[in-house]
């Protein structure tokens, strides 16, 4: 069942050759302007569309697309028009193609014209809305789709997650404690670990974690995903042995789960194999062209002083934020935060991150608006939302990494040193491109 | 029967109910993983090892003072499940509760945990050799089962509480460390694994037994067509031409077999079926644990236990509780039915009977259904309804009956009134008996063709059945698997 084990060879060649081929593509031909709705994955990547999660096609969800297409060809009606919806959803988390998104939102609006009470709809575009990084509109479908359904735990979960990305943390597990009373699962475990792991409760974060991957089915993706976040809760703890241990059970329960191939090949980069982690890396965003994989490629192209390779990376993350935006979602904040650490555009960046954190001051946005700032220079305002972004006490190296660079520039030596030690302590592999420099500021301040 | 709504739900290929969450899309930098603008976690997640099945209860055949339940989980076990079989869940509750006196409370639990023991814990393999005793070690990854019995308060201070969080229950703990059996993986990690499996029964105490793990699924239903707006392949559907969709698949069971004066309300065992101790409601439920979302310091592992499924009588999500109720229904404790006008409402007024009217032109008898409400909310007058029953969604049995000599698949339809709806037999042919009774066949003037001989065209389940505990077939094993839909009907 393993589709990389058995395609391997042709994929690394074929990916160094696609690869190249389309970063020329992206630079030569004109950027497509937002108007135009028609650029897809398969434009960038050559007709090939048939990336996947894991070994398990999406042949599954293939055919209930064309299932529910031809129901509806027949007679419109809203239930068929809303699952629809929920299995374009899940076509694009299978291919990482966010067109689907728009053909989702489609359907789930047609289904509220037959049925404005249609309660897989309204949760369905609580959770498009999410996906699209439009938080304050997913907690408003959210909350219509809990009041018609108070016992349906998926709600409560769309809702806790907008909770969070609007900095709303109290509510936020007000919300998930709710959930959890009702169904301990999967779902709620999963996210008590996330609520504990933002306020730095480490062990609590990974004894709910376990709880949530022994709730799953024995093959699931679900339980897949949540041992993968279980692995990087041990990564970014310096664990690396339990962190591989988890990504390699992933793997077992999912064979080719793309994340855990990618949490495998971090862990060659933090032990210094290079080539093993760029090998792994290219195969995953070959079969997974997600640009938080994409940006990690250039990276550790950029530190192995392939800059022409790395170039060529970062410009496909234009590309295919591009295409994002086209279909809704809303990059403000991860292009804010890719464009301040590769000092790209800086003037644009901290716009951006301002606008983020005006509408949604999580501490998320804080800390992109607390990094672009000290980019841009101005470290005394840099200072005040780095503080916003550490007050829950999360146990975060990169937002500590940002903390003592901006105490750094501020000649604030003690706390500096404090901020940068703590930084490399809990992770010593935090970034590929900064953990570097935290060491040189570190032992620059004597 | 709830489960298998969904189960199939997802086996049709509705999977999106249980996908539907969508990318993490940026990661902002670089070896910090996870800097995605957001965590996004599944918002619906399968739970198979909490999922029930089938609840079947009756007088035991070949001991006809004890009755045997027969608890059903984990649908659509595929044979086929290496390396990842399936398993019970070690965070799971798992009970049969049991109302011997008819007022919907939770008069006696049986509580089944189990957990997990890895013998060579460097690898991932089920089986390192051949297993033929159940406890060779080459059995790598086992578990084992620890039964109590609880038993309410006579006070009466747990009136409208599961058991399980009743600190005055009486806790009797019955068994510790029974093994599961292994799974059928083949001729050669499992050479005699008919035995290998029933070496797992166990002897409780006082006469009673014991046995989980699995076993083929004894359901038998043409769930297909019946779940395309209740089609009928070959009408009226009493002459075969169903297909059976649970041919093929495993379940995992936990079987008790119980002397019948250990539960009931007097201790007795009863030989007048008019007697006030006679009939025994039961229903299934598993459950998980909540927490704290903080705990301040040391992390609470542990609150109080959720119900998340419960099940009594079979197809009850599609005639009693519409899917919009099915996440309450849930929750629902049998106390708490009668209050809830949906439940309710729903049973007086069953969507069934509309589609077989709408679809067939059956002419079904007029709501209010006192008929429908009488087989699932209180049990048939004379039969199996307790004395002053307070309604509520159960199984029930009148163990004053003895096992019938010759045994119609029809249960009470068919004249035999040691079946289905009284108690729940493997042979009960549930699907045709419920198509009939939705269509009216126990109300006066509605017990006319075709109306009452509907059925699924599938007659009996697929596998071979024991005669003796724990009944149902040897599990169909993963070398000799074929994809179900190979298997004849």
């Amino acid at each position: 069942m393993q589709l990389i084990g058995r395609h391997k060879r042709e994929l690394i060649i074929g990916a160094a050759v696609l690869i190249t081929v389309v970063g020329l593509a992206i630079f030569l031909l004109p950027q497509p302007k937002s108007s135009s709705p028609n650029t897809s994955l398969s434009d960038l990547f050559g007709g090939n569309n048939r990336t996947s999660l894991g070994s398990a096609g999406g042949d599954v969800t293939d055919s209930q697309i064309a299932a529910y297409q031809d129901k509806l060809k027949k007679a419109a009606d809203p239930d068929s028009y809303s699952k629809l919806g929920l299995a374009y959803l899940q076509k694009a988390r299978e291919v990482g193609d966010p067109t689907y998104y728009t053909k989702a939102e489609g359907v789930f609006k047609k289904a509220l014209e037959l049925s404005p009470e249609n309660v897989e709809a309204l949760g369905g575009l609580g959770s498009l809305s999410l996906s699209r990084h439009q938080f304050a509109d997913g907690l408003v479908w959210g909350q219509k789709a809990q009041k018609l359904r108070p016992a349906t735990p998926y709600n409560y979960g769309v809702m806790a997650d907008a909770l969070v990305e609007l900095g709303r943390y109290d509510e936020a597990a007000n919300v998930v404690q709710q959930m959890v009373d009702l169904r301990p699962d999967l779902s709620s475990y999963s996210r008590i670990s996330y609520l504990r792991e933002l306020r730095g409760q480490y062990d609590g974060a990974v004894q709910a974690m376990k709880q949530a991957a022994t709730a799953g089915g024995p093959t699931s993706e679900n339980r897949a995903y949540v041992t993968y976040q279980l692995g990087n809760l041990y990564f970014n703890h310096n664990d690396l042995t339990q962190a591989a241990a988890s990504y390699q059970e992933a793997l077992s329960i999912f064979p080719g789960y793309v994340y855990a191939q990618a949490g495998l090949a971090r862990i060659k980069a933090a032990n210094n194999d290079f080539d093993g982690a760029i090998t792994l890396y290219t195969q995953v965003t070959q079969r997974m062209p997600l640009p938080e994989f994409i940006i990690e490629l250039g990276d550790l192209y950029t530190v192995t002083g392939r800059t022409d390779e790395a170039k060529k990376q970062y410009d496909l993350v234009r590309g295919i934020q591009q295409i994002y935006r086209e279909n809704g979602v809303d990059t403000d904040l991860e292009m804010a935060l890719f464009d301040a650490d590769h000092d790209f555009n800086l003037p644009d960046a901290l716009a951006q991150a301002k606008k983020v954190y005006a509408v949604r001051p999580s501490i998320k946005a804080a800390d992109g608006l607390a990094w672009t700032l000290y980019k841009s220079g101005d470290y005394a305002g840099a200072a005040e939302y780095s503080q916003q972004a550490l007050r829950l006490g999360t146990q975060d190296s990169l937002m500590l990494f940002h903390a003592g660079m901006i105490k750094a520039k501020q000649g604030n030596k003690t706390e500096a040193r404090a901020s940068l030690e703590k930084a490399l302590s809990l992770n010593p592999n935090f970034s590929l491109l900064y953990a570097p420099t935290a060491r040189k500021t570190l032992a620059e301040l004597g | 029967m709830t489960k298998r709504y969904l189960s199939w739900l997802s086996f049709v290929g509705i999977l999106v109910m249980v996908g539907a969450f969508a990318l993490p899309i940026f990661s902002s930098s670089t070896a910090k993983v996870e800097a995605s603008s957001h965590r996004e976690a599944p918002l619906i997640s399968q739970d198979p090892s909490a999922d029930a099945t089938d609840l079947y209860s009756f007088v035991s055949p070949d001991r006809p003072d004890t009755v045997t339940f027969l608890t059903n989980w984990i649908p659509y076990s595929s044979p086929n499940g290496g390396p990842n079989w399936f398993r019970f869940g070690d965070d799971v509750l798992y009970e049969l509760h049991i109302d011997n006196v008819g007022d919907a409370q939770d008069h006696i639990s049986f509580q089944y945990r189990f957990r997990t023991v890895v013998v060579n814990p460097n690898t991932f393999l089920y089986i390192n050799g051949p297993v033929g005793r159940p406890d060779d070690m080459q059995l790598n990854i086992r578990q084992y089962m620890t039964v109590t019995r609880l038993d309410a308060p006579a006070d009466g201070s747990c009136k409208n509480t599961p058991l399980s969080n009743c600190a005055g229950a009486t806790r009797t703990e019955l068994g510790r460390d029974i093994q599961v059996a292994p799974a059928n993986v083949g001729p050669a990690s499992t050479p005699i694994y008919g035995l290998t499996s029933l070496a797992t029964v166990s002897d409780l105490n006082n006469g009673a037994k014991v046995f989980a793990g699995p076993r083929a699924d004894s359901f038998f239903a043409d769930i297909g067509a019946l779940f395309d707006l209740l089609t009928i392949r070959k009408l009226p559907g009493n002459a075969g031409g169903g297909v059976n969709n649970f041919a093929g698949y495993n379940v995992y069971t936990i079987s008790m077999q119980i002397p019948i004066n250990q539960i009931t309300k007097d201790k007795t065992t009863p030989t007048d079926p008019k007697s006030g101790s006679a009939v025994i409601g039961s229903w299934i439920t598993s459950s998980r644990q909540s927490t704290k979302v903080y705990s301040d310091g040391a992390q609470a592992t542990s609150g109080s236990w959720v119900q998340i499924e419960r099940l009594g009588m079979p197809l009850v999500n599609e005639i009693v509780v519409p899917l919009a109720l099915k996440d309450a229904f849930n929750s629902l404790k049998p106390w708490q039915d009668a209050t809830i006008p949906a439940v309710v409402g729903v049973v007086t007024d069953p969507e069934p009977a509309r589609l077989l009217n709408a679809l067939y032109g059956i002419s079904v008898p007029p709501t209010p259904r006192a008929d429908v409400v009488k087989v699932f909310l209180t049990g048939i007058e004379g039969l199996n309804q307790p004395a002053g029953v307070v309604p509520s969604e159960q199984l029930r049995l009148n163990v004053a009956i003895p096992p019938s000599a010759s045994p119609s698949k029809l249960g009470v339809l068919g004249g035999d009134v040691a079946g289905f709806p009284n108690g729940r037999r493997l042979n009960d042919d549930v699907v045709d008996v419920e198509l009939r009774v939705v269509a009216g066949i126990l109300v006066d003037g509605f017990n006319t063709a075709p109306g009452n001989v509907l059925g699924d065209g599938v007659d009996a389940p697929y596998q071979t059945l024991m005669q003796s505990f724990p009944y149902q077939g040897t599990p169909y094993s993963s070398f000799y698997y074929y994809p179900a839909n190979a298997l004849k009907p």
